[in-house]
């Protein structure tokens, strides 16, 4: 988890393998931090806490990309949530691929939408694997070093 | 390129018969091609212009026309016969290249060249220019032998696509994969000679494939 993270966020990936038509299953809880009343700037600010994956393109060419689930988890008037968020894979791809000029790499992304501020997004960098091949496809781009 | 369902021959169960639209393709250039030229005779006739230009052009035309007319009467299209649609990563098919005669054609053996190849293409932005690039990541040869009898053409294609080479099909906007074997067949005329086929290859693997099982698992 990266780029302007929330910190009382917490995201556990049950497995962040997955095969293409299968899905992420990934708990996700925000507990705000002692003295934090909902972002800390007065209540209500903190208006929901949304789980997306999402796939996008690096290399030569221009990027795509492509936003394929999302889930808003509603919070509290504290800004606290906690759920079960099942991420599903469409069963035509793409997968993770290493490419000499494509590469496409999957992510989830958490973000916290505060009103009246800058959100605060986290992600996960995720494999997505060709069906049949968790466990035995190889092909997949190199996790990205955090 | 081929695409498009079968003509001729019904696919097989899950699998799929690419029809070659090559013969077509050429005789629809080459009518537009003959209706462009005669235009322009007219035309720079009627003007005073030079016509020798468009004349040959004309006849060119109209001889290739003819040509492909004469191809056609003899024989259907070319169809690829795929067993399993879409391919599979790491799928080893026996596909089979037919094609019918609609005349009587001598029995014969004809030699075939092929080529299966992946190709990574990108297009990217560089100030007002759209830029192209690209790559075969694969390119696996293989050759065979075709047999002509009783009027229909056959050639078994092994069309093997590795594991560790391309990957899936994918059709984005700016970044694309494509699959296709391309085939040089000889003793055939012009118009037929060579062919390429696209096919699409799916996220899934081939659990078939021996190689599967000796990869080595997913590593961070």
């Amino acid at each position: 988890m990266q780029r302007n993270a929330d910190p009382n966020l917490s995201i556990r990936i049950d497995d962040d393998v997955a095969e293409v038509g299968s899905f992420f299953g990934c708990d996700v809880a925000r507990s705000p931090a002692d003295g934090e009343s909902n972002a800390s700037s007065g209540p209500g600010k903190i208006r929901a806490v949304r789980v997306s994956l999402r796939w996008y393109t690096e290399g030569r060419g221009d990027t795509d990309s492509n936003t394929v689930m999302t889930v808003e988890l509603p919070v509290d008037e504290f800004g606290m949530t906690s759920g079960r968020v099942e991420l599903g894979v469409p069963g035509n791809g793409p997968i993770s691929y290493d490419g000499s000029l494509i590469r496409v790499r999957w992510e989830i992304s958490a973000q916290t939408d505060i009103k009246l501020g800058f959100d605060q997004l986290s992600t996960a960098e995720v494999l997505v694997v060709p069906r049949g091949g968790h466990g035995l496809y190889d092909r997949a781009h190199p996790r990205r070093v955090q | 390129m081929a695409t498009g369902d079968s003509a001729g021959t019904p696919p097989p169960p899950g699998g799929r018969v690419l029809v070659s639209t090559k013969g077509t393709a050429i005789l629809g250039c080459g009518a537009t091609l003959l209706v462009v030229a005669v235009g322009l005779i007219i035309v720079m006739g009627f003007s005073g212009g030079y016509v020798v230009i468009p004349t040959l052009i004309a006849i060119a035309a109209a001889i290739a026309l003819g040509y492909g007319v004469k191809e056609m009467q003899k024989w259907e299209a070319f169809e690829l016969v795929i067993p399993v649609w879409p391919v599979p990563l790491g799928a080893t098919l026996d596909a089979e290249l037919i094609r019918r005669a609609k005349t009587s054609v001598p029995d014969r053996d004809i030699a075939v060249r092929g080529l299966i190849i992946c190709r990574e293409k990108v297009t990217y932005q560089v100030g007002t220019d759209t830029r192209t690039e690209r790559n075969d990541v694969c390119k696996q040869p293989f050759s065979t032998i075709a047999t002509v009898n009783d009027g229909v053409f056959r050639a078994p294609i092994p069309l093997v696509v590795p594991l560790d080479r391309g990957g899936p099909t994918i059709d984005f906007e700016h970044n694309d994969i494509t699959w296709r074997v391309d085939l040089e067949m000889e003793k055939l005329s012009w118009t037929s000679a060579s062919q390429s086929f696209e096919f699409v290859v799916a996220p899934y693997l081939d659990t078939d494939a021996g190689v599967i099982q000796d990869a080595p698992r997913s590593q961070p």
